[in-house]
């Protein structure tokens, strides 16, 4: 009987080149007209290949050269991504990706990252004498299964590119073969991940089964219209979450980020609390909106009853902890990195904020969203800006701990006062970036009512404080027994000080930003 | 689809399988100290989610071949994870001599 | 111009000092010096164009902006001539003061006849804005505020660059000036990292002043958080031995503050689709905040201002601020920083919740039952509490830390009272306070440079070694004591005359009325400050010399006489003249009670 059903549909899937023709007229044109819009991501998949070939006719010591390569790669997709501009409003290949303003908005967001942290890799001296080739390959490739994340609607293409996303950054974070922090951070990371990845997909399965597509915007109509329990709407929508979650390193699904950060290499660090990142919102992102878009976010029927998960609640509840866990915890480390790791999930905490307050009240009020993608601008800069500034220090005195920082102001008034600006930034203070984007999220999240949401951010807010002005008492307020100055180069200078203009400009210009993503556009289907 | 018992497994003899395959993988990851077995754990978790969509593709939506091509892809990434995963064991295996993640500890809990 | 001039020439000449190589000490200093007093010159100039200027002036600022907003985004004549009569409306209803009723954008707008839903995105933000406008320009009529700069600055949220001076900020604006002056001169002998020193000093001048000048709500609370960080690292940086605790300390307390002021921000801006910042806006529109709302934001607020102020319980900082701080950083702090809260909790507290100044929000008995107990009874511990807690230091300046504390809850007091003698001493108690704990700070600090310790028992007969000084001290001491002839007595007298007279004067206009016996429980504050304060003059002064070492000592340097003289006269003159400054603040403040007034009116 199996096989009779199994036959039974077999014949439905046996299709003749005849069909292809028939069913799909056009295929050909229709995919190489596609390609135009596809062309940052065709610069980084040839950048991969290139980097690594190349790679293969230099010479060892020469081969951290790659570096400028990839640089140059990424500098040439940033320019495609910019020329193409930010108003597309279309599906390509038939709806597995999409491109619209939104995914552009994340491509430039993840390229200039990447360009960030691309000479942070050429300054580590722990990567000299190994190949490069294959490092640059695989952050090339990091990044290009970003970029399918953020721009997929078809939930196939968007499990493919997260997971293109995670394997590429496993082997990174142990990309240093001897160094057995790293190999230890990589094992944890490869475990934690495959497990969540196992999760989604399972979560995935279920939200497939409730609706019957793979496409984003048919699950989140689906959604309305299927009769299930909540509960198993829920469940499907908390596994699929722990994949998410993973990727953003929200509550509960936080345990391999402290480990992963301190074990990887700095500059991977960097990549991976802000990029990945910046990259997992997208995608959550374009999910929950999908469904607010379709008003399945909070679905209230006319005798007042509340259809399906009260999703703001629980994303709040998620949020709250996020921040709190992650605060917290930050309090008692005494590893820069892992001070820095614990923050940084604090910081998904708060971005988590906007996406609780998807779909606010008021009539002119900034949606969550755009007060995610600002605060996501903000915190590329600050965030890098901090781990650059932490990279210097430890290329220079091998340290990372605290201690390495006691007295650094007057040992470098530069890096000691750009980690300052970094600092008060990531603590929400004005004149900085961090405080506009804070601002926003919270406004957002009182705009729609959950006014204890902002009490809890704010009180996090506070906590923090203690841990990041303790390293900004460590370098200012007391005195070391090693007065020697640390000597920067002039590019070294130059990019630290790049940096902060961003930071500072975010902090008091920021109305030509929020416009800027209020314009974009973003295709749902 | 007829009376005899054969012929009543549904939708939810396929999803009870995946469920207790689900399960069991999540009782493997928890519960096993040695990477590969935690591994092979993962395989079992990300079966099960392809079971599901087999038997999604086949009850729900069978007009459709969105569930079967996500298997593949399931299957293929699988294969990638095995790989990568399993490099990295053994580059933790050449550093500590075992397998057992217990053993790596370095980093702070 | 001259507000932008005030607020941010500290902040450029800071800047330059940055670029200033730090082995020019001399030009740095004088630098800063030379910023702060053309400054100080400024603030007087402002002080002086407060008095002969009018508000006429503002009015038509406000109409021409109104205009031109209205002629560059609206080209239809219909649409212009229903703008227009939607401003009429909106300055009948500020004349009328419209009590309780609903006083947004929306509102307007059906009353004017503008269909919201037709207009482009730039006309209704040209509505929005004309609507703002309209509004502010009531409140600045009835503030008297006779400055006003006005810009745009973020506008997707309608963030405003909004500056204006009334009588309440402007005497705050030249105390800051002046003591910014005074600082910096005491200041000149400081031999580590002059460079930052300098720097941090002028950037806390510029968030001082923009606190005391910004109009948006926003802008306040930029300012409002600039000032945090230049005092936690005079604090941490130049204090005492426990300078890391109580920095930190001072800094996350602060902050507890500002975040909950963020929030009842935030949330005014969403108050009933009004999207606006604008403080004068907002005040013209409170009377139809709703009480519930009303008592939210006073409570938000209030805790945000009394971490401040210090008010009881929320103090603690203030003592180990102080005590650690370097004397110019402590002359700050209790002669400016205390009093952003106080200015804060009139500007806003008052200003925003009508309703609860005049009691009729109900709060439960062991709050005391309505905001104006609640004030009057944290104002009575702050008096009491304060001055038992000075009394029993041994340490000099943790005791003027104390009094500082004691000090400030007669500002609490004289609010309270909602009477115009009482609100008017609270307002001048501020001011005055500012002149004489800035004195005793810095008696403390010269004192301290000689015998480097502060221990008040191991003084004595320091007044026949440093006569000058002891003159000086003495004049200080008294007038924060409250000795008829100085200013804190005035001050002080005033508080009590508005308390005394609260039940009598305040439920005639339907104004909850202290009652006498909280005036009976803040009268032993007076005995107890005479008390520590004639106890500290006999032990460090009188007697015989403590220690052969004081005999050393050598009386003021002419700098110590340049910044303790002007106090000291400046403490006299105000002491016998009060009209003086009282005249220059009792038009803003009389229209602040009365608003309160009028809406208990109805």
């Amino acid at each position: 009987m199996m096989f009779f059903a199994l036959s039974k549909q077999a014949g439905q899937i046996a299709v003749t080149n005849a069909d292809v023709q028939e069913k799909f007229p056009g295929l050909v044109q229709e995919i190489t007209s596609n390609l135009g819009a596809f062309l940052p991501e065709l610069i980084l998949a040839v950048g991969v290949m290139w980097v690594i070939m190349a790679d293969l006719f230099t010479r060892r010591e020469r081969s951290r050269r790659m570096g400028f390569h990839a640089f140059a790669f990424v500098a040439v997709a940033l320019v495609s991504v910019i020329c193409h501009g930010f108003s597309g409003d279309q599906e390509l290949f038939r709806g597995m990706i999409v491109d619209d303003g939104f995914g552009a908005f994340f491509k430039v967001l993840l390229l200039v990252g990447t360009l960030i942290c691309i000479p942070m890799v050429m300054m580590t001296r722990s990567f000299d004498g190994r190949r490069m080739g294959e490092f640059y390959g695989l952050l090339l490739g990091s990044v290009l299964g970003m970029f399918l994340m953020v721009t997929a609607k078809n939930m196939i293409m968007f499990f493919l590119g997260i997971e293109f996303a995670s394997y590429t950054s496993y082997l990174l974070t142990g990309y240093l073969k001897g160094d057995r922090r790293g190999a230890e951070g990589a094992l944890k990371y490869v475990i934690y991940g495959s497990v969540a990845s196992g999760a989604m997909a399972y979560g995935l399965s279920l939200l497939y089964g409730l609706t019957g597509s793979l496409d984003m915007a048919d699950v989140a109509q689906g959604l309305i219209v299927s009769r299930t329990t909540d509960v198993t709407v829920l469940i499907a929508g908390l596994l699929c979450f722990a994949g998410f979650g993973y990727k953003i390193a929200a509550f509960p699904m936080h345990f391999w980020s402290p480990d992963v950060y301190e074990g990887a290499p700095i500059p991977f660090t960097a990549f991976l609390s802000v990029i990945s990142k910046a990259a997992g919102f997208a995608v959550l992102l374009r999910f929950a909106e999908g469904m607010v878009g379709t008003g399945n976010w909070e679905l209230t029927l006319s005798n007042g009853d509340v259809v399906g998960v009260d999703w703001p609640l629980v994303v709040g509840v998620i949020s709250a902890l996020t921040m709190t866990v992650g605060n917290f915890a930050a309090l008692f480390q005494r590893n820069l990195k892992r001070l820095l790791a614990y923050s940084s999930i604090a910081h998904a905490g708060y971005l988590l904020m906007g996406i609780a307050a998807l779909a606010p009240g008021a009539e002119n009020a900034i949606p969550g969203w755009q007060a995610i993608l600002f605060y996501l601008v903000a915190y590329l800069f600050m965030n890098l800006g901090a781990f650059l500034v932490v990279s210097i220090i430890a290329e220079k005195t091998g340290r990372e701990t605290l201690d390495a920082y006691r007295g650094l102001g007057s040992r470098s008034a530069l890096l000691s006062v750009a980690l300052g600006i970094f600092l008060i930034s990531l603590i929400g203070l004005p004149p900085t970036g961090g405080f506009t984007g804070k601002v926003q999220l919270i406004k957002a999240v009182v705009d729609d009512g959950q006014i204890w949401l902002a009490l809890v951010a704010v009180v996090n807010t506070v906590v923090s404080v203690y841990y990041y002005a303790r390293i900004i008492r460590l370098m200012f307020l007391e005195e070391s027994d090693d007065t020697s100055k640390v000597p920067l180069s002039a590019p070294v200078s130059a990019f630290v000080v790049l940096m902060i203009v961003p930071v500072l400009w975010l902090g008091v210009f920021f109305g030509s930003t929020v416009d800027f993503i209020r314009d974009l556009t973003l295709t749902l289907g | 689809m007829g009376g005899n018992t054969f012929m009543d497994i549904g939708l939810g003899h396929y999803l009870a399988v995946s469920a207790i395959l689900f399960a069991l993988g999540l009782i493997v990851v928890m519960t096993r100290r040695n990477a590969i077995g935690i591994l092979m754990g993962l395989e079992l978790l990300l079966n099960a989610a392809g079971i599901n969509f087999v038997a999604f593709n086949r009850f729900s939506a069978p007009e459709r071949m969105d569930g079967q091509i996500f298997v593949i892809f399931i299957v293929i990434l699988a294969a990638a994870e095995a790989a990568t995963a399993l490099a990295l064991v053994l580059n933790i295996y050449h550093q500590i001599h075992t397998a057992n993640v217990d053993e790596a500890h370095l980093l702070k809990q | 111009m001259l507000l932008t001039l005030v607020t941010f020439i500290p902040l450029i000449a800071a800047l330059v000092v940055l670029c200033i190589p730090k082995e020019q000490k001399d030009i740095i200093k004088w630098t800063s010096m030379g910023a702060a007093v053309v400054t100080f010159i400024i603030s007087c100039q402002l002080i002086m164009g407060y008095r002969s200027g009018g508000t006429d002036s503002v009015a038509e600022k406000f109409d021409g902006q109104i205009q031109s907003v209205i002629d560059d985004n609206v080209a239809d004549t219909a649409l212009k001539a229903s703008f227009q009569k939607g401003v009429q409306a909106i300055e009948a209803d500020n004349v009328d003061d419209a009590v309780g009723a609903d006083r947004g954008p929306v509102h307007y707008a059906e009353v004017a006849g503008i269909d919201l839903k037709s207009l482009d995105a730039a006309q209704s933000k040209a509505w929005h804005e004309t609507w703002e406008l309209s509004m502010a320009k009531g409140a600045a009529a009835s503030e008297h505020i006779r400055f006003v700069e006005f810009g745009h600055w973020i506008d997707g949220f309608n963030i405003r660059y909004f500056m204006g001076g009334d009588g309440l900020s402007l005497p705050l604006i030249w105390l800051t000036a002046l003591l910014s002056v005074l600082c910096l001169a005491y200041s000149w002998n400081i031999t580590k990292a002059t460079k930052a020193y300098f720097a941090l000093f002028l950037i806390l001048e510029t968030g001082l002043m923009g606190v005391f000048l910004a109009l948006d709500f926003f802008l306040f609370y930029v300012f409002w958080e600039i000032v945090l960080l230049p005092m936690y690292f005079l604090i941490g940086f130049w204090g005492g031995p426990r300078r890391i605790y109580a920095s930190i300390k001072f800094f996350i307390y602060t902050l507890v503050g500002s975040v909950l002021m963020l929030i009842c921000m935030l949330a005014l801006y969403f108050h009933n689709g009004f999207d606006t910042f604008n403080i004068l806006t907002l005040m013209e529109a409170a009377p139809g905040f709703s009480q519930t709302m009303q008592m939210w934001m006073f409570f938000g607020l209030f805790i945000a201002f009394a971490i401040k102020v210090p008010i009881f319980p929320f103090h603690t900082w203030l003592p180990d601020a102080h005590v650690q701080a370097p004397t110019a950083a402590s002359v700050i702090l209790a002669g400016v920083l205390l009093k952003m809260g106080g200015y804060g909790i009139f500007r806003f507290n008052l200003g925003l919740c009508p309703d609860a100044m005049t009691g009729a929000i109900q709060l439960p008995m062991w709050l005391g039952g309505n905001f104006i107990m609640f004030m009057a009874i944290l104002g009575v511990i702050n008096i009491v509490y304060g001055a038992l807690c000075a009394m029993a230091q041994k340490d000099f300046k943790s005791m003027v830390a104390y009094s500082s504390i004691s000090h400030m809850g007669y500002v609490l007091l004289g609010l309270a009272a909602m009477t115009d003698a009482g609100v008017q001493g609270a307002v001048l108690q501020m001011f005055n306070h500012g002149l004489s704990s800035a004195m005793m700070f810095l008696i403390v600090g010269v004192i301290y440079e000689r015998a480097h310790h502060r221990n008040l028992n191991k003084f004595g007969g320091i007044g026949a070694q440093m006569p000058y000084y002891t003159g000086l001290a003495t004049i200080g001491f008294f007038a924060s004591l409250g000795l008829p002839g100085l200013n804190g007595f005035i001050s002080e007298a005033l508080v009590f005359m508005g308390a005394w007279n609260s039940h009598t004067a305040s439920p005639a206009v339907g104004v909850f009325g202290l009652p006498t016996w909280i005036v009976f429980l803040a009268l032993p504050g007076i005995v107890l400050t005479a008390a520590y304060i004639l106890w500290a003059v006999q032990r460090v002064f009188m007697g015989p010399l403590k220690s052969e070492t004081y005999k050393t000592f050598k009386d003021l340097s002419f700098r110590e006489v340049f910044v303790l003289a002007p106090l000291g006269l400046l403490c006299i003159v105000f002491g016998v003249w009060p009209q003086l400054i009282l005249g220059f603040m009792n038009d803003t403040l009389n229209t602040l009670v009365s608003s309160v007034i009028a809406v208990a009116g109805n």
